[in-house]
């Protein structure tokens, strides 16, 4: 999500943004979203998530998945511990199989008060998009 | 012979308060060394709990996790904001 839309919208109190896992490209796919998760339990998801993003050309192979979580400061160990016991791909598999509930079949895909944008979207397209959403919320 | 007696008794009863005494201090001493260590638990149980709440309200802070101790939907932004948007997304 773009920092513009979180400094106007987030930051203001009008938008709160909802992350779902949605990985349906293969292994490392999954293997990231797990990580991404592993990193919410030290309380970094959104470093984290930011940084793999940041380093997408680069893979997610496990050994690069841990060199993430040491530069955001994760406890290395603890992580791994985390990836090797799958706790968390029960979460990451409810997420997905609620997209396919909704009808997602790509990513990303936006549900934005119940209105949906798929793909990457231009800046005015989620402005116009949340201000008519807030005008609604607000019975305007 | 009976100067001698005389003069026992005389130190027996100048030392019978220690008798009593020296028990008596020993007692209170050792009293006030359990209590005190037990101030000591106390303290440590009560950082120990103040430290399981801090990584309590970590975890919750972000909606990371739930009462059952799942992992809730990352979030950004006020629970109550107006409009809400869920992305769904991989990392690929």
């Amino acid at each position: 999500m773009s920092p513009k839309l979180i400094d106007k919208y987030v930051e203001s109190g009008t938008l709160r943004l909802e992350w779902r896992d949605f990985p349906y490209q293969g292994k490392e796919s999954v293997d990231a979203a797990l990580a991404a998760r592993a990193a919410q339990e030290q309380g970094k998801f959104w470093e984290y998530h930011d940084l793999l993003y940041e380093t997408q050309d680069q893979g997610y192979s496990e050994e690069r998945l841990v060199t993430l979580a040491d530069e955001v400061g994760l406890d290395v160990e603890e992580f791994r511990a985390s990836l090797e016991s799958g706790e968390n791909e029960a979460v990451v598999g409810e997420d997905f199989r609620e997209g396919q509930e909704r009808g997602i079949n790509g990513t990303p895909t936006f549900v934005i008060n119940g209105q949906t944008l798929v793909g990457l979207q231009s800046l005015s397209v989620f402005e116009r998009t949340i201000e008519r959403a807030e005008q609604e919320a607000e019975g305007g | 012979m009976t100067d001698e007696k005389n003069g026992e008794n005389r130190t027996r009863g100048r030392l019978w308060p220690l008798f009593i005494g020296l028990p008596i201090i020993a007692i209170i001493a050792v009293t006030a060394v359990i209590f005190a260590g037990g101030g000591n638990d106390e303290t440590r149980n009560a950082g120990q709990d103040q430290q399981a709440a801090g990584g309590e309200e970590r975890a919750s802070g972000g909606g990371d996790k739930s009462g059952d101790e799942r992992l809730g939907h990352p979030s950004l932004g006020d629970a109550d904001a107006s409009v809400v948007m869920v992305e769904y997304s991989d990392y690929q």
